[in-house]
């Protein structure tokens, strides 16, 4: 599993995230496994803002290092140094909870892991919320909910956990206040070290493409490098937005820290100037439409003339004939208005 | 042992090999004894504070549950007594539960009573239940909580009051668990009081989208004791929600939308059960039910699993190689969930008595549906130098909701004369030019003469 997992827990609560006018996140995402391997170190932690790396620290180097610029430049030693402190006795604690959870379930001689995601949402209207989730090995453990100072414990094993942390009464009060004072306080300071970075918007560049097989077509809609995250593709057809027949991918991030996705549909290919494609984002003062301009048109032109030039010199060779035999008028006529709905049809395809 | 007795498993399984089931006119109802083995777990407290928890430690236990009331439908004669450990206890000796259930009444008796001849298993845990107030004074009451699993996904909690602490001298005199160090008889067991019981029928549910379902949850507590709140949480993949909360005594519960509880029903009869209407994808994941006393806490979990079979299609279903030298065949498939399926290809011809699998095709990426159900494609290329018609092309698709794959099939058809339309206009375009040819070149040749421009005037 290794980051991997760290990482698909991050983007499962983006997406949640993304739901609610939520102006700015911090995520901390913690992953200890049983058994380290190259590339995998024992433990790692990692901080996110708004899904922009800010810090790392594996148990390989022992340090929490900048994961961006601006974290570098605004913060001194003494952060970076408590920051290392607090991950290394992290890691040991991760490292007494894989025991202990492996004699609880019973485990042996596979590898386990243990994830942890913790931090708090700054929400348009200056509320905060805050989230505290644990995981073992791939599944919900134990999660703290701040309006009602209660865990949920998510099997047999968690429940131990949530009566000694409930009778314990210091370990909520310790969740909460992390949650709703110092992750927010932390959350608004690297926000306004990083605002440039965090608050810019870049535009998305949109392809629409087509793909199509005997009576169907299947028009994709992709839009690349954009940020902020949140973004809305759709299909209209004929003005109208199309959501139920609309199949989209993920919103995933590139390694440039911008994103991309795509949305597709399929269509009867007679409509397909029918179609729009609509994009909504921040870095766009209106919506966007797009239609498909498809490659294979250019094709289907130069047919589509050579037919039509074909015709022409039919519906001529027919003029010329009916001349010819003035007595065979009917054959004539219907020559040439057979090759005139031909030709016309393959103009409209054009 | 006060008129109980254990059901032996290998007396009941010879019994049954008998007359099935005695036709009993009226059912009657017996006293009998159900011992568990079960594992304690305790706490040793070495752990770090942040940690889970302490490190735990495990120690094995039986839990006897005295005088169940179970159906006798004639079967119960043979009850062999329960007779306790036979010496005195020391560390290392298994820790026996008795629960006395005359205040409260264990739900699936007959479940537990029968689950070794049934075949089936029951997994089930004691720890320790500190509620805050039970260390209050000099005198502390020593709670227990049993977990039993049944491998029929029969889901039993049973919170146990410890032995009754009298008199500061009596207490003095009394001898301890040499582990537990609480009271135990004389018999070297530890009397305890099932106060407060919550169960669930079924912990693993699985619905199509759009259906209706019920998640069993209901409890009884001792009169003594009462009912202080019920909640119901979702949590899935990391994120958790309130979907029912109602504390006893306040104007009403707060409900999420198509979720429902009878709050009638809960307090009268201890059902809690949730009932959910509309399932979509979204509504998947880990049900909780919280059942909460002044005192303690007893919770069940069902999982919900949503599952929709997916639609597969071939396109084209016909297809001939005509002058092609490479077509690709699509098999679309749509609307499923959960996201695993796997796709293969095989091939058959007249001659093959077998199916060949193949191995050329690919798959598009995952699409997800605004329902949540996923959809993909797979391609199949298939060339004229590999392929010879006629032949079929089978997509097989499995899926978890699938007890067997589906199959949908293309056929290559050997090339026809009559091709496709745009085959025929060509042909027609193709005819005309050479007569339009003809035509203006028998003109052109003929033009000199006179005889020839006399005739087209005519």
């Amino acid at each position: 599993m290794g980051p991997g997992g760290a990482l698909w827990l991050g983007l499962l609560l983006g997406v949640l995230g993304g739901a609610a006018s939520e102006l700015h996140s911090l995520r901390y995402f913690d992953i200890a496994v049983s058994e380290p391997s190259p590339g995998v170190p024992q433990f790692m932690s990692v901080g996110y803002v708004d899904g922009t790396l800010i810090a790392r620290y594996d148990s390989e180097t022992g340090r929490m290092v900048p994961g961006a610029d601006w974290m570098r430049d605004n913060l001194d030693q003494r952060y970076w140094d408590e920051e290392t402190q607090i991950a290394q006795s992290d890691q040991q604690v991760y490292h007494v909870d894989l025991d202990t959870l492996r004699d609880r379930y019973n485990q042996s001689g596979r590898a386990q892991t243990r994830q942890r995601m913790v931090g708090c949402d700054l929400l348009e209207d200056g509320s905060t919320r805050g989230y505290w989730q644990d995981a073992y090995d791939g599944r919900d453990f134990i999660a703290f909910d701040m309006d009602t100072m209660m865990f949920t414990a998510a099997d047999a094993a968690a429940q131990i956990t949530k009566r000694k942390w409930e009778a314990d009464g210091t370990e909520a009060e310790r969740q909460k206040h992390y949650l709703q004072n110092t992750c927010v306080e932390w959350l608004r300071k690297y926000v306004s070290y990083g605002q440039a970075v965090l608050e810019r918007k870049e535009r998305p560049t949109v392809r629409v493409s087509g793909q199509e097989t005997p009576g169907i077509l299947t028009l994709h809609c992709r839009a690349y490098g954009f940020y902020p995250r949140p973004i809305t593709v759709s299909w209209l057809k004929d003005g109208e937005v199309r959501d139920h027949e609309t199949e989209r991918g993920s919103i995933a991030p590139n390694s440039d820290g911008t994103y991309y996705t795509w949305a597709s549909i399929t269509a009867r290919p007679e409509e397909k100037d029918k179609y729009r494609c609509r994009v909504e984002h921040a870095s766009l003062p209106e919506p966007g439409l797009f239609a498909w301009e498809s490659e294979s048109n250019l094709l289907a032109i130069v047919l589509g003339v050579i037919v039509a030039i074909l015709a022409v010199i039919a519906i001529i060779a027919g003029v010329v004939i009916l001349k010819q035999r003035s007595g065979k008028k009917g054959y004539g006529m219907a020559s040439s208005t057979d090759r005139g709905a031909g030709s016309s049809a393959q103009v409209m395809n054009a | 042992m006060a008129g109980g007795g254990l059901v032996l498993c290998g007396a009941l399984l010879a019994l049954a090999a008998g007359p099935a089931k005695a036709p009993a006119p009226v059912p009657r109802f017996r006293r009998v004894d159900i011992a568990l083995s079960c594992s304690y777990v305790g706490e040793d407290v070495r752990g770090l504070l942040r940690a889970f928890g302490s490190s735990s430690s495990e120690h094995p236990a039986t839990l006897v549950l005295r005088g169940i009331s179970v159906r006798d439908d004639g079967n119960l004669d043979d009850l062999t007594e329960y007779k306790g450990p036979q010496e005195n206890p020391d560390s290392s000796s298994p820790i026996v539960f008795e629960a006395s259930a005359q205040l409260v009444s264990i739900p699936h008796a007959e479940s537990l009573l029968h689950a070794d001849c049934d075949g089936e298993e029951v997994n089930c845990e004691i720890s320790p239940y500190s509620s805050q107030q039970a260390g209050e004074g000099p005198c502390r009451t020593s709670w227990f909580m049993a977990t039993l699993q049944l491998s029929s996904r029969i889901s039993i909690t049973l919170v146990l009051r410890g032995p009754q602490c009298g008199s500061q001298e009596e207490e003095h005199d009394a001898t301890l668990h040499p582990k537990l160090r609480i009271p135990m008889r004389k018999e070297g067991t530890v009397l305890t009081t099932v106060e407060f019981q919550s169960s669930s029928r079924n912990t693993s549910l699985r619905t199509h989208l759009g259906g209706s379902v019920t998640l069993d949850c209901r409890f009884a507590l001792a009169p003594s004791s009462s009912l202080s709140s019920l909640e119901w949480r979702r949590q899935h993949q990391g994120s958790g929600r309130s979907l029912f909360q109602y504390q006893v005594g306040s104007t009403g519960p707060t409900v999420q939308p198509k979720v429902h509880v009878d709050v009638a029903g809960l307090l009268r009869s201890g059902d809690a059960s949730l009932s959910l209407q509309g399932v979509s994808v979204g509504d998947e994941g880990m049900y909780i039910c919280l059942v909460s006393t002044p005192l303690h806490q007893a919770q069940h979990i069902i999982q919900l699993h949503v599952a929709e079979p997916p639609r597969v299609h071939v396109i084209p279903s016909v297809v001939s190689f005509e002058r092609d030298v490479k077509t690709t065949l699509m098999c679309n498939i749509a609307g499923y969930y959960p996201l695993d399926v796997s796709v293969s290809w095989t091939q058959k011809t007249p001659e093959d008595d077998m199916e060949i699998p193949l191995s050329n095709a690919h798959l598009s990426s995952h699409r997800q549906s605004q329902d949540g159900t996923y959809s993909i494609t797979s391609y199949l290329s298939i060339s004229s130098d590999t392929a010879r018609a006629p032949a079929t092309y089978n997509c097989h698709v499995s899926h978890v909701t699938l007890a067997e794959p589906i199959s949908v099939s293309a056929h290559l058809k050997v090339p026809e004369q009559t091709g496709s339309e745009g085959l025929v206009g060509s042909f027609i375009a193709t005819v005309l030019f050479i007569t339009v040819l003809f035509v203006v070149l028998r003109r052109r040749a003929a033009k000199p003469k006179p005889e020839q421009l006399l005739r087209a005037s005519e």
